[in-house]
């Protein structure tokens, strides 16, 4: 039977830090592959800096709700937020092959993520984005 | 008023046989890295042709903290030069390679082999 952690962080990059250890720990007691308990902070940094940076179009505080879920020895990890419509998966991949003046780390988040997880899926739905990883626990 | 971090965390840099060596401590993610950009600023400013950074003691490395790394390896390669890793766990050479930095980084198993690499 899989269980549940929901966390609602708001949207400031100090909020970040408390919610990948609240993370980590519940993860933890399912005894992850090193992989899984990587990606568990990675997304949760990766895509709520995303949110922060270019999901709202005002200055006000807004809530990200991150989900993780273990099934069948399956990690799902989803975060959810109510900024305009942002596909961070419709960007262009960074070009890994431009020798280093011309390197940026454009992309290289959500890069990181795709080749990381099992599965990542963007959903926009209700006004709301939607994030889903998925990975197996080993 | 905010809290002043340890000297150590996330860099402290070394001398090695003339070469500047940044030991990463732990996280270098969207809190640490401003705080290693401060720290390795003035070697920024430096000439250097090398920088060795000692990966022994990194647990964890996000787009941000790649970044950081990144304007190490643009200024060796400004002066003409290269940085190069060492002792990186196997997950930060799997973000590493992910990434591309592999390409940008000379990487080596230990202290030894990476000065070694650095000689002349």
């Amino acid at each position: 039977m899989g269980e549940s952690l929901t966390i609602e962080v708001k949207n400031s990059c100090d909020a970040i830090a408390p919610a990948t250890e609240k993370a980590e720990v519940w993860l933890e007691a399912y005894d992850p592959s090193p992989k899984a308990l990587y990606l568990v902070p990675l997304a949760i940094e990766e895509i709520v800096t995303n949110c922060i940076h270019y999901g709202y179009d005002d200055a006000g505080e807004h809530t990200i709700v991150i989900t993780l879920s273990v099934a069948d020895q399956t990690l799902t990890l989803t975060v959810e937020d109510d900024g305009h419509e942002f596909d961070p998966m419709a960007r262009e991949t960074p070009d890994l092959t431009v020798p280093a003046e011309e390197r940026s780390i454009g992309g290289l988040g959500i890069h990181l993520l795709r080749n990381l997880s099992d599965g990542m899926v963007y959903e926009r739905r209700d006004g709301m984005n939607r994030l889903t990883l998925t990975k197996r626990l080993s | 008023m905010h809290s002043i971090p340890p000297a150590s965390v996330p860099a402290s840099i070394v001398r090695l046989q003339g070469i500047p060596v940044v030991c990463i401590s732990g996280r270098l993610d969207t809190t640490s890295s401003p705080v290693f950009d401060a720290q390795t600023a003035s070697l920024l400013e430096e000439k250097h042709t090398r920088i060795l950074l000692d990966a022994s003691a990194m647990t964890y490395v996000s787009s941000v903290g790649l970044r950081s790394i990144l304007r190490i390896i643009k200024h060796t390669s400004q002066c003409g030069g290269r940085t190069g890793i060492f002792a990186a766990q196997k997950q930060i050479l799997e973000v590493i390679e992910i990434s591309g930095f592999q390409r940008l980084l000379d990487i080596y198993p230990d202290r030894e082999t990476a000065l070694n690499g650095s000689a002349g």
